[in-house]
């Protein structure tokens, strides 16, 4: 059992009468890369912010290694943010601001130095001790930032969407690098990020975040694998979601055909939700599927072609290596392990459930 | 307990600042109603002054005076003060650097050393009158527009103008229709700052009005000593509810929010 | 910078022209007065004459004025932003409101408002007596000359100050918070570092006028107490002796000039900054 360093107990928050945080709990793990991903108002930013003290919340509880930390101003706590706009001190040079806050904490002139040395190689900025921020680039200005936040040993960082203002291919560079940073000093990192190829990719664990409450948490496998609601499943990559009906447990009816599936527990003749990703269908010779369709279009995506398969009234996504031509009629199928059966919500609130 | 200590005492600093700033405003309002003569004792309430003043011809020749110069000045400012705004942002470094420095001379000299030196100029061709004065006024109140205009260029996008240019529009048509209105904000502070400059300048019309010719700060200067006319403190209370009644509508009316 | 916004720099020529003609050639003949005298004849007597008892005692008694009215306003200023920031007034135009609108009161008005609230018998000394309290004697003393400037110059201070500090990107603010600084922190290493461009020019323009004010001296100092520009403008409308007015203007203005190269010193950089859209 991991032990855990940040407490969140039943955490509310109203901004102008709309509720951003709904009564959550969440416990965060020492040593844990954890990633609050959620679309733009989830409440994932306002959590951050919560934890890192710049925002009360209205309701709830805060604590960090069992002590509560609620309503301790920022400046006190032992962790600290990566903002997402860096925020670098524009007067002070990247030393300096690197330096900033073991200078407040009164540190040795030979201590701070070694330590702005070892951040700098880090973040692999070393011979940069004297630019200013101005005259960094934005991916040179975000290693400063999460240098300047790691010399002061914080026992968690946050990091807020540090990567949203870079270009795709920085962005993956910079991935591998926290990566490996998060390695080297080996603390907790908490992540917001909207982007979920960045959380599959470096996170232990993600915590999927939407109108304020957890839809899902898991590590990225089982997050991606087995959505447990249409939310997530639509979030999380592309999928096919359609409604369906469970005839008993492992078949289900999908546009009128049984099909095989892995799933057990519903009531006979329940409708669900099913979930199928592009990829895990393969196109098959017409009536050699558990469907025909028409394919109505075929993209080219490099290493797969994005197809469209039109079967009664639904369009399927589908990803293939091999191409079909337009036109054709063609059949789908379909491994019964691929296919991820959810409860239909009973009503609108319940489109938000909360997971485990 | 202490944050809302420093909230109340935040309160009331503004509060001592604002007294500050307005006393003397009070004064002169509560005295254009004061039915006497008297600067300090109060006598009553009165009307008086406001009725005789619109028949005071000395007094509505200085405030035409006034509102003419002020207008004349802001507005030929204004039209210099953005051309030289879109060249100077054209210029290269150094053609920029000694332009600036052209530019802050009026405002970093004392009132006083421009209001002589524009002064022993003028005397040598020609004579000092609303036109000296008026160029006076358009001297100092360049700068103001300049500088309010040249960050609102500096921030704007010239690629609009660009595309305009491309797709056939003409350097003015495009100028009217894509530089222009992004300039909108700045145009209208640094006309407002003009204007006010103008207003309110004392020093510069001065030593170069000449005899003869009044603004309503000259005019009042020249009557200390004989006493200072209850009409005026009418006049200017009129003035300034005026602006304040202005700025009101224009600064806090909903929906007319500027991006600035 | 692209081709068609090239021929945009000839647009400031008709402001060029003026700049020599009603700038540069007045102080240049402003300069020509001060090193003649009134036969034509070269002199430096002129320019010395502010050596003068008569004139240093003014000059250094300007200064005083002058240093006292920059560094209150300087004290008054900051407090004053920072409450404005605090109780988020800082949106919108109000802080330019508040404090432009009493320039709409006539200057000289103002000024004879500030002489009858402070005269011994003022309207303050009456709220005072009433009160049952002391009442002041700052009538024509050095300290009703010092309120007068300080309340005609207090905006030009507040304004740049006001700016840079609302130019200051919140982040930057949080993440010093985050990295452990206490808000008198945040304001030493933070704020009043960034603020510094705007304290400049705040200085630049307080400083000058609240020197050569003669009308603030003349009305709140009783005509006893004299400013170097008060001697300069009874050179002029008094003892009609414009060379010597002149030398005492070019004295004055080469002080001005040196003391603001000491403020003005790193200006460059930042008007560089704001040049960042020609840079292609």
């Amino acid at each position: 059992m991991p032990e855990s360093i940040l407490e969140l107990k039943n955490i509310s928050k109203t901004f102008d009468g709309k509720k951003v945080i709904d009564h959550l709990d969440l416990t965060i793990y020492k040593n844990e890369f954890i990633t609050l991903l959620g679309p733009s108002g989830c409440g994932k930013s306002t959590l951050l912010r919560i934890i890192g003290g710049f925002v009360q919340p209205d309701e709830g509880r805060v604590f960090c290694n069992g002590v509560d930390i609620t309503d301790l101003p920022p400046e006190k706590r032992n962790l600290h943010t990566v903002f997402q706009k860096y925020s670098l001190f524009p007067h002070y040079d990247v030393a300096e601001n690197i330096a900033f806050g073991l200078k407040l904490k009164k540190k040795s002139k030979e201590y701070i130095r070694d330590k702005v040395k070892y951040a700098l190689r880090l973040v692999n900025m070393e011979g940069f001790e004297h630019r200013k921020p101005n005259l960094l680039s934005g991916g040179q200005q975000q290693r400063v930032a999460i240098a300047r936040a790691i010399v002061n040993e914080p026992e968690i960082l946050l990091l807020d969407e540090p990567l949203g203002a870079l270009d795709l291919k920085l962005r993956q560079e910079m991935q591998r690098e926290l990566m490996k940073i998060k390695r080297e000093v080996g603390i907790t990192f908490v992540y917001v990020t909207h982007d979920q190829g960045e959380a599959l990719t470096m996170s232990d664990r993600i915590i999927v975040m939407n109108q304020g409450l957890i839809q899902q948490m898991g590590d990225p496998k089982s997050i991606y694998d087995e959505p447990q609601n249409a939310f997530v499943a639509d979030f999380i990559g592309e999928s096919n979601i359609i409604t369906g009906i469970m005839r008993k447990d492992c078949l289900v009816e999908i546009q009128g055909q049984d099909v095989m599936c892995v799933d057990t527990g519903f009531q006979k003749d329940e409708p669900v939700d099913v979930v199928i990703r592009p990829e895990d269908l393969s196109i098959v010779p017409e009536g050699a599927g558990f469907i025909d369709g028409l394919a109505t279009d075929v993209i080219y995506q490099g290493a797969y072609y994005d197809i469209r398969v039109l079967a009664d009234d639904y369009e399927w996504a589908i990803q293939s290596v091999n191409p079909v031509m337009c036109g054709t009629r063609v059949g789908l199928a379909i491994l019964p392990e691929n296919i991820q059966i959810m409860h239909k919500p009973r009503s609108a609130d319940e489109e938000v459930i909360r997971g485990k | 307990m202490a944050r809302k200590l420093t909230g109340f005492l935040s309160r009331f600093y503004l509060l001592l600042i604002m007294i500050f700033l307005y006393a003397p405003i009070l004064v002169m309002v509560v005295l254009s109603f004061n039915s006497s003569r008297s600067r300090v004792v109060w006598e009553g309430f009165t009307l008086n002054w406001y009725v005789r003043l619109f028949s005071n011809h000395q007094i509505m020749d200085a405030l035409i005076n006034t509102l003419v110069l002020a207008l004349a000045s802001a507005g030929i400012s204004l039209v210099m003060g953005l051309l030289a705004a879109l060249g100077i942002s054209a210029m290269r470094r150094r053609g920029y650097t000694i332009t600036m420095g052209l530019t802050n001379i009026p405002l970093l000299n004392a009132d006083i050393v421009t209001g002589i030196a524009l002064m022993l100029w003028f005397i040598h061709f020609m004579p000092l009158s609303f036109h000296s004065v008026l160029i006076a006024h358009v001297t100092f109140n360049i700068p103001y527009v300049i500088l309010a205009v040249l960050p609102k260029i500096q921030q704007m996008n010239i690629s609009i103008y660009e595309a305009s240019r491309d797709l056939g529009a003409s350097a003015v048509y495009g100028f009217f229709t894509m530089i222009l209105p992004q300039l909108t904000g700045g145009l209208v502070s640094g006309f407002f700052m003009a204007f006010t400059m103008s207003m309110d300048d004392f020093v510069i019309t001065y030593f170069t009005k000449g005899p003869g010719f009044n603004t309503l700060s000259t005019m009042i200067y020249g009557e200390i000593r004989k006493g200072i006319k209850p009409e005026m403190y009418a006049l200017s209370t009129l003035i300034f509810v005026t602006v304040f009644a202005l700025l009101l509508v224009v600064n806090f009316l909903p929906g007319r929010q500027e991006e600035e | 910078m692209s081709n068609t916004t090239r021929g945009f720099k000839w647009l400031s020529g008709p402001y060029l022209l003026w700049c020599v003609g009603f700038t540069v050639i007045p102080l240049l003949v402003i300069v020509q007065y001060a090193f003649t005298d009134t036969t034509g004849a070269f002199t430096l007597s002129n320019i010395l004459a502010i050596l003068d008892p008569i004139h240093s005692k003014a000059f250094l008694f300007s200064l005083e004025i002058a240093l006292g009215c920059t560094v209150l306003c300087i004290l008054l200023a900051y407090p004053l932003v920072l409450v404005f920031r605090r109780l988020h007034l800082s949106r919108g135009k109000f802080m330019l409101f508040v404090l432009i609108l009493p320039m709409w009161m006539n200057f000289i008005l103002r000024l004879l408002a500030w002489q009858m609230l402070l005269s011994n018998n003022g309207i303050i000394n009456n709220l005072l007596i009433r009160l049952g309290l002391q009442p002041l004697a700052v009538a024509n003393t050095w300290i009703s000359i010092m309120i007068g400037v300080i309340y005609e110059y207090l905006p030009y201070m507040v304004l740049p100050i006001y700016n840079a500090i609302t130019d200051i990107d919140e982040g930057v603010i949080q993440a010093a918070q985050d990295l452990g600084a206490d808000s008198g922190t945040i304001f030493r290493k933070v704020i009043f570092p960034l603020s510094i461009p705007g304290l400049k020019s705040g200085i630049t323009m307080v400083f000058v006028p609240s020197m050569t004010s003669f009308v603030i001296a003349d009305l709140l100092g009783g005509g006893r107490l004299q400013l170097i520009g008060n001697i300069i403008e009874q050179e002029f409308n008094r003892s009609m002796d414009w060379h010597l007015g002149s030398g005492l203007s070019v004295a004055l203005m080469v002080f001005v000039l040196i003391s603001m190269a000491f403020t003005m010193k790193s200006e460059n950089v930042v008007e560089e900054e704001g040049r960042q859209w020609r840079v292609n």
